[in-house]
């Protein structure tokens, strides 16, 4: 949420995962999630790190860049999606790749949404907290 | 590698080689460049001048100097990267062509030429200032003419070239928040640094891509391009040009936060 505007539901600590290899896009999002209250942000700099840190303690949110060291964003996505455990945490996938119908690909390997790189952090804070949102509707 | 054009040492050389005492062969030509280049680099991580204009620093050098020197006209519109890397580099043809001792560099010529002699042993303290005195200790101390650094520095129009970075671009990613901004500079100076450092080693596409995000949010987007365009090509013969680029952005950047 805005700082300052109440929350719909009562106040929980959205658990986020940030999973980007490089430190200074990874800071970045992190700033720009600053924008929200009642986020808690952990950041990734691999898949597999991210994939084996799902499974020990399940994300509210997970956010992740695509071409990533060890485990392929698209790859990962799938894993989770595919998994009944798993396959209700929204994923938000953000890409500098420029194919036109890179937007697609992620959504048909199942990610909720996708932001283009260089994205603006407003952008972001806003599709977050759309995710949010549906979050607390569920 | 020599990413400055043939052609403008060439032209620099063509008034010197009259006056030194043997000719000059490749190995020589080779030390020579990559003391240029290694300037280049003092400068750009200190933040010195990254545009070279030969008119005005011929003055500047007269001037400190003491030297008679006026510009070929054929060398007059020339613009580089640098204005230490020429002025070094001439003290080091100086060295290199009179002995060990560094000699005052006396730089003559008329709107056809210019030439280089030595004048009477003025003694060190001729060759003022911190910059000169560094770099002469460190030549002094390098007798195997190894390489120091590898800088590119090719022969640049700057004004067709641009500012490095979007202002704009980095001011929104930062959400106009100063820190921030300190932060994020230093965080890209940071791993920009390793990713070349990686790059020279292997030339992945994975490295372009993730320098490619990280360029584009700090606003470098000619350099962002360029890791695009690498990202596709693959073409290592490349990266001495996206090092001069990263350098050139980290010398804009470095100089936001001073």
């Amino acid at each position: 949420m805005p700082k300052g505007e109440r929350a719909p539901e009562m106040s929980k600590t959205i658990q986020v995962y940030v999973v980007e290899d490089s430190p200074t896009q990874a800071l970045g999002v992190k700033r720009a999630l600053l924008q929200l209250s009642d986020l808690r942000v952990t950041i990734f700099h691999d898949g597999l790190e991210a994939y084996r840190a799902i499974l020990a303690h399940k994300p509210d949110l997970l956010l992740m860049d695509l071409i990533l060291p060890s485990l392929h964003g698209m790859a990962l996505c799938r894993l989770l999606k595919f998994h009944l455990d798993y396959k209700q945490i929204p994923i938000l996938i953000f890409s500098s790749i420029t194919e036109s119908d890179i937007a697609d690909q992620v959504k048909a390997a199942g990610a909720d949404d996708f932001l283009a790189k260089p994205f603006d952090p407003a952008e972001l804070a806003r599709r977050v907290q759309a995710l949010v949102a549906e979050l607390a509707r569920a | 590698m020599n990413p400055i054009p043939i052609e403008v040492w060439e032209e620099l050389w063509a008034g010197l080689e009259g006056r030194l005492q043997a000719p000059l062969d490749l190995d020589e030509l080779a030390w020579l460049a990559r003391q240029g280049r290694w300037a280049c680099e003092f400068s750009r991580r200190n933040g010195g001048p990254q545009v070279f204009d030969l008119r005005e620093w011929a003055g500047d050098l007269a001037r400190r100097h003491g030297l008679q020197l006026s510009v070929r006209s054929g060398l007059a519109g020339l613009r580089w990267g640098d204005l230490f890397a020429l002025e070094y580099l001439l003290l080091s043809l100086c060295w290199r062509a009179f002995g060990v001792r560094v000699p005052a560099l006396c730089l003559e010529g008329n709107e056809a030429e210019i030439w280089v002699t030595a004048a009477a042993e003025p003694g060190d303290a001729w060759l003022a200032g911190p910059f000169l005195s560094y770099l002469l200790g460190l030549v002094r101390g390098s007798t195997g003419g190894a390489e120091l650094f590898r800088c590119p520095c090719p022969a640049q129009e700057p004004e067709m070239m641009g500012t490095p970075v979007d202002l704009e671009a980095l001011h929104r990613s930062c959400m106009d928040d100063e820190e921030f901004e300190q932060e994020l500079i230093e965080t890209f100076t940071a791993e920009g640094r390793r990713q070349l450092a990686s790059l020279s080693i292997n030339f992945s596409s994975h490295t372009l891509h993730s320098l490619k995000g990280s360029a584009a949010m700090v606003g470098a987007t000619r350099l962002a391009s360029m890791l695009g365009e690498q990202e596709k090509a693959l073409d290592k013969d490349q990266l001495p040009e996206l090092e001069a680029e990263f350098n050139r952005v980290l010398a804009f950047l470095q100089l936001r936060l001073k």
